[in-house]
C-alpha cells in the first residue's frame, strides 16, 4: 500500500488545501465529484503500489541528451 | 465500381481517379452530399471544408489532365478529428475554450502527408473534450452518434472519426488514441482502425492530451485502406520529439501474405473476464478464423491499466492546469473534475506508475519471443446508449466513461501496435471489436492478420444504412 485513504483520512481537507495551493477554486458540488475521482485514483495507486518493485527499477521515460 | 459513393473503399476511389474513370471532383462532391444528408443526424462533423475540398479536387483533376501521375490516395476524401491542425480552422480539441483560439496557420504533419498523396480533406470531426473520453459525447457540441443505431454512442474520444467512416461520409478518417480512442470507436462503429507503435507517426500539429501515450492513426472500412493511409503517413519530422527516426516500413506489399509462419495466441487472465459475453465471443470467432488455440498471459495487465490511468490523470491535468484556474466553468462537466483530481495526485504515485511501466514493458516484450500476435477484446461491451452513465460488468456497476477502455489501456500503456477488427453476430444489431496486437514496429503483421480476417469474412465493416 502506498496510501491511507481510509475513514480517518480527511479527503475533503486534502482536496481543499491542494486546490488552494494550485489556485483552483472549487464549489461544494464540484468537490464531491473530485472526491469520487480521487478515491478511484487512490485505489489505482494502491494497486500499483502493492507491486513488489525492485528498488533499482527506473521510470520508463529515458532522457537522451 | 458501385454506384453508391458510400460503398466505395479508398483504394477503389484512388484507382478510379488515377485511371480517369472518375474525377476527383465528382468523388468529393459525392462525399459532401452524403455529409449534408447524414451529418445532421450523426453529428460527426464540426467543420465541413467544402470550398477547400472542391478546389483541391479540381487541382488533382487538372494535374491528371496534364499527364502528371497522381498519389496513392488520389481523390480520396478524408476527415480528421478536430484536434488536428488544419490551416485556417481553429483547432477545437472538442473544447469550447479552444474555440476562442486563432485559426491554425499551418496543417498538421499527417494532414499534409495525406494531401501529398492526393487525398482530399473534407472536414473536421467531433470528439470528446480534450480527448479525455471513451463515449464520443460532448457537452458543448453534442454527442457523435453511432451510424448503426444513432441512439447509441459512437465511442470516444474519436467519436466523429468513427461516425464519419461507418456512415460512408468519408472512406477514411484520422483519430488519436491515448488509452483506446481509436480502438473504442472502431469497436462501437464496426470499423478497422490502426493504432501504430508509439513514436511511429508524427504528432506535430495536433493538440496533445498525454504525451506519454498519445498516438495518431487511421480508421477505414477496409484493411487495404488502412495500410494505404498508414504507409503514406510514415516518415520523420522534427516537430514531435517522441517520434522515432524509423525507416519507411511499408505494409501494403505484405498485406496478402496470409497467416503462414505467424504464431498467434489469445490473451487470457485479465483479458478473459470483466466484459459482456459478446466481447469474448468475438475473440472466439477471430481465433477460430485464425486457426489457433494457443493462449498467452500478459502479466500484470490490470496493474498496467491502473498505472496508465494515473499517468493519464496527472499528465492531462498538468496540460490543462492554467485553464482549470481561469476557465473552470467552461469545461465539459464530465471532464472537469477528473482533471482537477489529476492535478492533486501525489507525485510519488506517478513516479511509481512510470517505474512499473518499465517493468511491464520489459516483461511483455519477452512474450514476443514466443508469439507474433496477441488477440484480445477491444471493448467490454457493444456501444452503450447515448447518455448512459454506468454499466454493469461481472456484477460490478462502474462508470462508462472511465471504464470502456479497460482492455485497450494496458496495450497503449507500452505503445504496442494494434489493428482493431470489427466482428458481427447475427443476433446483434451492433458490432464489437477485437484487438490484433503485435510487437513494436510490426504494424505490418497486425495489418496482415486483420486483412486475413477480412478476407475470411470473420471481420467486416459494412457501411451503416440509416433507417427509413
Amino acid at each position: 500500500m502506498n496510501n491511507k485513504l481510509d475513514d480517518k483520512f480527511d479527503i475533503d481537507a486534502f482536496i481543499s488545501s491542494s486546490c488552494a495551493l494550485l489556485d483552483i477554486r472549487l464549489t461544494e458540488e464540484s468537490k464531491s465529484i473530485v472526491r469520487m475521482n480521487l478515491e478511484v485514483a487512490a485505489k489505482m495507486a494502491a494497486t500499483v503500489g502493492a507491486f513488489p518493485m525492485d528498488e533499482r527499477e527506473e521510470p520508463a521515460p529515458v532522457f537522451k541528451p | 465500381m458501385s454506384a453508391d459513393f458510400r460503398d466505395l473503399a479508398a483504394h477503389e476511389i484512388a484507382t478510379a481517379v488515377a485511371g480517369g474513370t472518375r474525377s476527383a471532383r465528382s468523388i468529393v462532391e459525392a462525399s459532401l452530399a452524403v455529409i449534408e444528408k447524414q451529418n445532421p443526424a450523426l453529428n460527426a462533423f464540426t467543420a465541413v471544408l467544402a470550398e477547400r475540398a472542391v478546389a483541391r479536387a479540381d487541382a488533382i483533376d487538372s494535374r491528371r489532365a496534364s499527364g502528371a501521375s497522381l498519389g496513392t490516395l488520389a481523390g480520396v476524401p478524408f476527415s480528421v478529428k478536430n484536434l488536428y491542425d488544419v490551416e485556417g480552422v481553429t483547432t477545437l480539441a472538442g473544447a469550447r475554450i479552444n474555440a476562442d483560439n486563432a485559426p491554425a496557420t499551418a496543417g498538421s504533419t499527417l494532414v499534409k502527408k495525406l494531401e501529398a498523396a492526393d487525398a482530399v480533406l473534407v472536414g473536421c470531426l467531433n470528439m470528446g473534450e480534450y480527448a479525455y473520453d471513451f463515449t464520443g459525447e460532448n457537452a458543448h457540441f453534442g454527442p457523435s452518434r453511432n451510424p448503426h443505431d444513432p441512439s447509441h454512442m459512437a465511442g470516444g474520444s474519436s467519436g466523429g472519426s468513427g461516425a464519419a467512416v461507418a456512415s460512408g461520409m468519408t472512406p477514411l478518417s484520422l483519430g488519436s488514441d491515448t488509452n483506446g480512442s481509436i480502438r473504442v470507436p472502431s469497436s462501437f462503429c464496426g470499423l478497422f482502425g490502426l493504432k501504430p507503435t508509439y513514436g511511429r507517426l508524427s504528432r506535430a500539429g495536433t493538440f496533445p492530451f498525454v504525451a506519454a501515450f498519445d498516438h495518431l492513426g487511421p480508421f477505414a472500412r477496409s484493411v487495404k485502406d488502412l495500410a494505404l493511409a498508414y504507409d503514406a503517413m510514415q516518415g520523420h519530422d522534427d516537430g514531435d520529439h517522441a517520434q522515432q527516426n524509423r525507416p519507411l516500413e511499408t505494409t501494403l506489399p505484405s498485406l496478402d501474405q496470409g497467416l503462414s509462419g505467424l504464431r498467434i495466441a489469445r490473451a487470457t487472465g485479465y483479458f478473459a473476464k470483466g466484459g459482456e459475453p459478446v466481447a469474448f465471443s468475438a475473440v472466439d470467432k477471430v481465433m477460430q478464423a485464425l486457426g489457433s488455440q494457443q493462449t498467452i498471459e500478459i502479466p500484470e495487465a490490470g496493474r498496467a491499466r491502473a498505472a496508465g490511468f494515473l499517468i493519464t490523470m496527472a499528465e492531462g491535468a498538468s496540460l490543462h492546469l492554467e485553464r482549470l484556474r481561469t476557465r473552470l466553468d467552461d469545461f465539459d462537466p464530465d471532464v472537469r473534475e477528473r482533471l482537477i483530481a489529476g492535478a492533486i495526485l501525489p507525485a510519488s504515485w506517478i513516479v511509481q506508475a512510470q517505474k512499473f511501466r518499465h517493468w511491464y514493458h520489459t516483461e511483455v516484450l519477452k512474450l514476443f519471443e514466443h508469439v507474433d500476435v496477441i488477440v484480445a477484446p477491444a471493448t467490454p461491451c457493444t456501444a452503450p446508449m447515448i447518455g448512459q452513465k454506468t454499466m454493469v460488468l461481472d456484477g460490478v456497476e462502474m462508470a462508462v466513461r472511465a471504464n470502456v477502455g479497460l482492455f485497450t489501456q494496458p496495450i497503449s500503456f507500452i505503445g504496442l501496435p494494434v489493428a482493431a477488427v470489427p466482428v458481427w453476430f447475427e443476433q446483434n444489431r451492433l458490432p464489437i471489436g477485437v484487438q490484433i496486437i503485435a510487437a513494436p514496429w510490426r504494424e505490418d503483421i497486425a495489418l496482415r492478420v486483420a486483412h486475413a480476417l477480412e478476407r475470411s469474412g470473420a471481420a467486416r465493416a459494412p457501411v451503416a444504412r440509416p433507417a427509413v
